[in-house]
């Protein structure tokens, strides 16, 4: 199940990297402009897909996730 | 959990240095058509590179997660197999990168020739010091594994530098995308 | 290649003034080793104090370190004073180079190694058990933080023994004029290197601080029930954190473009200036914030304990440090309101500067509202209270002026600023740390220190500061811009020169009543007992000084003044110990600051086979520090 996450991040990414540069390489289709606002936005999109599936960000077992901050410490 | 605060720690530190790239970023941004005459992004980058450099970082990224799950069976045979391929691979993204940065100066595209150019390397470059800081910290994270016991202090280690070097990769997207897409289309 | 970079005879001392301080600073040395030879105290020097991870003692090496430097920025404040009271229709005693060079360390030390210097000392020691902790998060890194700053400081000192120029910039070394064109010489790398170490101890400090407050709060302390000290500490570390990288990003910039020729802040081959201003007053700006804020935590217990009082409107205090933040990285533009933003990006940044006002203005309500039906003793730490609430009175409604942009295009850069940022250093920081100091001296030190002369030099010194700064508001209206090393007689400015002198004289005194009162309190010294103020937060609880590991038995918390409920109740500290884990000493703190010196200085001299030893060394010893698990030891319940 671990190693299925982290397959589906890594060839998620792929896909996004070879879009952004299948975009890079062919700016006509959205313009200068267009194209960078969508190169970001893919961009921000493959940070969120590395930072979910490479690092498991949304299991509950995260310690980064149960900061309980608002609530009683205990050491 | 002591693991749980150096953790958070370490993921404090990682936003400083996040914040030093956004610095780099945003000088690279209001300094990038600031060519003075020389050459720009266009004249110079070479996507087939980045692509490659990219693809590199990316697969490097993937490895290391397939070490950490290793570590985390406590196969170690596994790990340093794994954690071999992602060095590797970093180490052939840092020679691609200094053949990329060797061309330009042979072309006269040095550091010293622009606003542009000066900016370029740096932010590029600061990322480059720190791929090589995160292969160093992976040889030490590798003696650890053969040398000693995968405990909890080496694990909480290990897992430290697997972060660092998922950080890397993700200043990485931001920099294909920012210096070789925009950087060569605006 | 030279062997020795840029090192030659000549940047050995040959000038007065170089001569003088390598002088007075080899003395000290010299003093301070026959005093430790004569009592061999060498072994209990390293192992008790340089090598220690214990923040009591970190915090106090913070205090005596800050002490040193305040005396070194004071040297430079009255050096500066004297030149402009006497250089009417003359050069004065310094030439122009010279007396830029002095505002520039003058400004430098106050602000990194003064003031941030006590306060992260008096974090070190209160923050620990104020939230019933024994240690913070990240020892090792508080001993390293710590030796960073040290390092950092010598590195600022460093000139006057060898290379005998410093930056002649101002305290942000605004570029063009700090770059290589114009400043190739060693002065202003001494600067950035300097910046650059103590930079990054301010940054380990800040992230442990953070994640000390946030992880080892004793059990029942929620967010809402720290004390206020902690909340604006905590406030003030997360600006640390997030502002200082820009510094660290922006001196590197300015550095490689000095020692590689690069173009980033040049006035040519495409460089651009008005980014460094944008750059380095995003960082400027939350600075001063980061300096103000813990001292208004310090004052709020301060108010509170000697009303005999719960501070009036916690949560709105708590709102108003969180807004402090918030709004202080929206604001730096208003740092160069003259430099052709335009009027519609000069408002935006006016109105949000003036919207700080507001939670100043609440905390102020909060802390008189705190003093009004309370039993108030006006013992001397609440004299600092009172002066700072009338000295930041007015220095904040001078920077309420400033905010306005055209009012600001009258007073920019003009004593106008500097005597408003003073006010608010001075007053709100300085008096802070001076309050804070005195109030903490007890608990830190197990006496007390004298209370009629700290009220006597309080007094010296609030007048003093009147004294001092009213002229500098008047100049600054009159015309007079900063950092003149000498003007005409013709603009009538000198009596209010000579009267600023005057009134430096004053604090001068008042300091030197301050070491008076030191000698005495040692000399008179009586134990007291762990709460001498009648206190109500938890330090309050331990004995003065505490013990190595702060607490028997970890508190559990069940209110914001856990203390004081304690002696309503007539409960006393659980005396049985329980099992104590507590962080080693280590020498590698000292070990990784000094490669780091040797490092800097050789960067500034370039040296290049002692860059290279030094960064070596840095890197050896953080792999060989990372093969050491065991850094912890056990005290068992004794």
């Amino acid at each position: 199940m671990d190693l299925l996450l982290r397959i589906i991040g890594f060839v998620g990414s792929l896909i996004l990297t070879l879009a952004a540069f299948a975009l890079i390489a062919y700016p006509e289709y959205f313009g200068a402009k267009g194209t960078v606002l969508a190169i970001l936005i893919l961009a921000v999109i493959q940070f969120i897909v590395q930072f979910v599936f490479f690092l498991n960000f949304w299991r509950e077992k995260s310690p980064f996730w149960n900061m309980g901050i608002l609530f009683p410490k205990s050491k | 959990m002591e693991n749980e605060t150096k953790v958070f720690g370490f993921w404090i530190y990682l936003m400083t240095d996040l914040i030093i790239f956004a610095v780099l970023f945003a000088t690279f941004i209001v300094l990038h058509n600031n060519t003075f005459g020389g050459p720009s992004g266009r004249d110079l980058f070479s996507l087939r590179f980045a692509l490659a450099e990219t693809l590199l970082l990316l697969t490097s990224s993937f490895t290391c997660t397939l070490a950490m799950l290793d570590i985390h069976r406590e196969k170690k045979k596994g790990a340093i197999f794994w954690l071999l391929v992602t060095f590797v691979l970093g180490v052939a993204f840092l020679v691609l990168e200094w053949i990329e940065f060797s061309e330009f100066i042979h072309e006269g595209a040095t550091w010293q020739r622009s606003g542009f150019l000066s900016s370029y390397f740096t932010l590029v470059g600061t990322h480059g010091l720190h791929i090589s800081t995160g292969l160093l910290w992976m040889l030490v994270a590798l003696f650890r594994i053969g040398l000693r016991p995968l405990l909890a202090p080496s694990i909480s280690k290990i897992f430290r530098m697997a972060l660092f070097w998922h950080f890397l990769d993700f200043v990485w997207i931001f920099i294909f995308t920012v210096v070789y897409g925009m950087g060569t289309l605006l | 290649m030279n062997f020795f970079g840029k090192l030659t005879l000549d940047s050995l001392p040959h000038v007065w003034y170089t001569i003088g301080a390598t002088v007075s600073i080899a003395l000290m040395c010299l003093a301070a080793g026959m005093f430790l030879t004569k009592r061999q105290k060498w072994g209990w020097l390293w192992n008790e104090w340089l090598t220690s991870t214990d923040p009591k003692k970190i915090g106090t090496m913070y205090i005596i370190f800050a002490t040193l430097m305040f005396f070194r920025g004071m040297i430079d404040a009255a050096m500066i004073w004297l030149q402009q009271a006497i250089a009417a229709d003359s050069q004065g005693y310094l030439t122009a180079d010279h007396f830029q060079q002095i505002f520039t360390s003058h400004g430098d030390i106050m602000v990194f190694f003064v003031t941030m210097g006590f306060f992260f000392g008096l974090m070190n020691w209160i923050i620990p058990l104020q939230i019933g902790a024994r240690d913070l998060a990240f020892p090792f890194l508080n001993s390293l933080g710590f030796w960073l700053t040290v390092v950092g400081g010598i590195l600022i000192n460093l000139f006057f023994i060898i290379g005998g120029e410093f930056a002649n910039t101002g305290w942000v070394a605004i570029t063009p004029l700090s770059g290589l064109e114009f400043n190739p010489g060693v002065g202003v790398d001494y600067l950035i290197w300097s910046l650059q170490l103590s930079g990054l101890g301010s940054l380990l400090a800040g992230l442990n601080f953070i994640v000390t407050i946030i992880k080892h709060r004793a059990p029942g302390m929620t967010l809402m029930r720290m004390p206020l000290f902690v909340w604006t500490s905590l406030c003030g570390m997360i600006l640390v954190i997030s502002a200082f990288p820009v510094l660290t990003a922006t001196t590197l910039l300015l550095w490689l473009e000095r020692f590689f020729d690069l173009h980033f802040f040049t006035a040519s081959f495409g460089g651009n200036q008005m980014m460094y201003f944008n750059l380095i007053w995003m960082w400027g700006h939350p600075e001063v914030y980061i300096l103000v804020l813990p001292a208004f935590g310090m004052y709020s217990e301060i108010v509170s304990t000697f009303s005999q009082k719960r501070i009036f409107g916690y949560v709105s205090m708590v709102c108003a440090a969180l807004m402090i933040t918030f709004l202080s990285y929206l604001v730096w533009l208003h740092h160069f309101f003259t430099m052709g933003s335009g009027a519609d990006v000069n408002s935006f940044f006016g109105i949000v500067t003036m919207l700080i006002a507001i939670p100043s203005g609440v905390q102020v309500f909060n802390w008189i509202l705190t003093m009004h039906k309370g039993k108030v003793t006006f013992a001397s730490p609440m004299y600092w209270f009172v002066g700072f609430l009338i000295t930041f009175m007015i220095g904040g409604m001078a920077g309420i002026l400033m905010a306005s942009p055209p009012a600001d295009f009258q007073v920019h850069n003009s004593l106008f600023l500097i005597a408003h940022f003073h006010t608010m250093v001075i007053g709100v920081a300085i008096f802070g740390a001076f309050a804070g100091v005195t109030y903490w001296f007890p608990k830190i030190f197990g006496f007390m220190l004298d209370e009629r002369l700290g009220k006597l030099a309080f007094w010296f010194w609030f007048i003093g500061f009147f004294v001092s700064f009213v002229p500098l508001y008047l100049l600054g209206f009159m015309g007079a811009t900063r950092r003149l090393d000498h003007y005409a007689a013709s603009t009538h400015w000198q009596p209010l020169f000579i009267t600023s002198l005057a009134g430096i004289a004053i604090i001068g005194c008042g300091i030197l009543i301050q070491i008076v009162q030191l000698i005495v309190s040692i000399r008179g010294r009586k134990q007291v007992s762990g709460d001498p103020w009648n206190g109500r937060t938890l330090e309050w609880s331990t004995s003065s000084p505490p013990p190595f590991y702060n607490f028997a038995v970890i508190p559990t918390v069940t209110s914001r003044e856990p203390f004081w409920d304690m002696k309503q109740k007539g409960m006393h500290p659980s005396q049985k110990r329980e099992e104590i884990v507590l962080f080693k000493n280590t020498g590698f703190g000292l070990y990784i600051s000094g490669f780091s010196f040797l490092a800097a200085f050789a960067i500034v001299w370039r040296i290049y086979w002692l860059i290279a030893l030094g960064l070596l060394g840095v890197i050896a010893c953080i792999i060989i520090l990372s093969f050491n698990d065991e850094m912890e030891e056990v005290y068992d319940g004794k």
